[in-house]
């Protein structure tokens, strides 16, 4: 067993070799990578990927760290954890060996923001961390069981056979249009009922300045939030690209996801009496809105999130919601909403205790941080 | 600490984590057992050493592929 770290320099070339694109597995698509490269808080020596590799020389686990800056403490570097794979059945120490050595690798100035009930005992005992739950929410907005069953993953294979069968079939179009037919109807007048005169909404791709001072007021305890540079960043520099010919074989030795037909990121202004009092950036990747980083004045917070939900309604295309941000699962938990299925979710973060003297114990962490923004 | 001891709170733990259905004994290792994984791994040791008083070095956790492995450290660091 071998661990070998790469820095942010060497990463594209790395993804490239061909001695890591022939491998059974790959530590990162080159389309990753490239992006990666590019990151705004990142320096040329970081470490940025550590994989391990058994005694044929295999690649047989892998952890990622992404770089960032603790934002009013800019001087303060941290990485996030991203990506964390092991082989089924090769054994802890590998899986072990990787998380201890990405922690030595940052001085355990490490933040986490996308860890689930099985692996935060495992974090919280190598990496001693202000460990916090984040409840949230699954939405099924309206009927997409076309899509639902051609993505399913079943072990058994004739299971998975008769489900993407079925998902080619007429009867799974007839059964959302149908099902949609009866929902949406309803969804637009509830959607009319809470939307409020006097309150604007708009779109765009763009984050202006407007945006940026906005963000400055009412981020509260986050331990980071967007600026231009890192959002330019994020929106011209995808992980997720559109299937081809050539990128469909590398990415099917790398485990975690590398295609999207449809991968948006938008801000969402909403504004009262033409002041904005509202800021969303959501993503929407295959007709799933995931609400990555939200900003309320809290002084008009229950109008906004009517408004906010009053979108969601009126949008026939999303088809799904995910959000863990506490405003938004407050609201939910009051509300009922005319959608097909609601599901209750559960996210942890995580700020290592040797980060802890410049996020305070109160920190605060939206959806969009770390990797999660991308994906 | 006697070595009988040991295996019945081992056993106690590995049963609660594992189920019942699977096979304990000092050979058992993970290739052995359904769901256990480098993270249950990790809860496992983390569950004796809560149980037995004593904390595990990161090489030690490395190398314990078998219940038996597991219960040798357990002895060397409870035997004065």
């Amino acid at each position: 067993m071998s661990f070998t770290h790469i820095s942010i320099k060497d990463l594209e070339q790395f993804s490239l070799s061909l001695a890591h694109l022939h491998g059974q597995n790959i530590a990162i698509t080159p389309w990753r990578a490239k992006s990666q490269a590019k990151n705004p808080s990142a320096k040329p020596d970081d470490t940025v990927l550590i994989y391990a590799t058994d005694e044929h020389g295999n690649i047989c686990g892998y952890i990622g760290a992404l770089p960032a800056r603790i934002q009013g403490c800019y001087k303060t570097r941290f990485a996030w954890s991203s990506c964390w794979w092991v082989k089924e059945n090769v054994g802890a120490a590998i899986s072990i060996g990787l998380l201890n050595e990405i922690l030595i690798a940052w001085d355990y100035k490490i933040m986490f923001s996308d860890m689930n009930e099985s692996n935060t005992p495992v974090i919280s005992r190598f990496c001693p961390s202000e460990i916090k739950k984040r409840p949230g929410f699954l939405i099924w907005l309206r009927a997409d069981l076309c899509r639902k069953t051609a993505g399913y993953r079943h072990k058994n294979r004739i299971v998975l056979f008769f489900l993407k069968t079925l998902a080619y079939t007429r009867i799974v179009h007839l059964a959302d249009l149908f099902i949609n037919a009866i929902l949406f109807p309803l969804q637009l007048l509830k959607a009319r009922q809470l939307k409020t005169p006097g309150i604007t909404m708009s779109e765009s791709e763009e984050l202006t300045v407007e945006d940026v001072n906005f963000i400055n007021e009412h981020k509260e305890n986050d331990v980071f939030y967007p600026d231009t540079k890192w959002y330019n960043w994020v929106l011209d520099n995808p992980w997720l690209v559109k299937k081809t010919k050539t990128n469909k074989d590398i990415a099917s030795k790398y485990y975690f996801s590398s295609f999207a037909d449809e991968n948006n990121l938008k801000w969402l202004r909403i504004r009262k009496n033409g002041k904005l009092s509202g800021l969303f950036l959501l993503s929407v990747r295959n007709r799933t809105v995931k609400t990555q980083f939200a900003y309320v004045d809290k002084s008009n917070e229950y109008l906004i999130l009517k408004n906010l939900f009053s979108h969601f309604l009126n949008k026939y295309k999303y088809k799904n919601l995910i959000s863990f941000h506490p405003l938004i699962v407050a609201f939910l938990r009051q509300k009922k909403l005319p959608f097909l299925l609601y599901r209750r979710k559960e996210r942890y973060c995580a700020v290592s205790n040797a980060l802890l003297n410049k996020t305070g114990k109160d920190f605060t962490m939206q959806d969009g941080m770390g990797d999660y923004v991308f994906t | 600490m006697e070595h009988s001891y040991i295996i019945s709170k081992v056993k106690k733990i590995f049963h609660s984590l594992f189920g019942e259905h699977n096979e304990f004994n000092e050979d058992t290792s993970s290739s052995d057992v359904h769901g256990w994984d480098s993270l249950k791994h990790v809860v496992f040791i983390s569950k004796i050493e809560e149980e037995f008083g004593f904390r595990f070095s990161l090489d030690e956790m490395q190398e314990t592929t078998t219940i038996g492995d597991i219960c040798r450290i357990i002895d060397s660091k409870t035997t004065l």
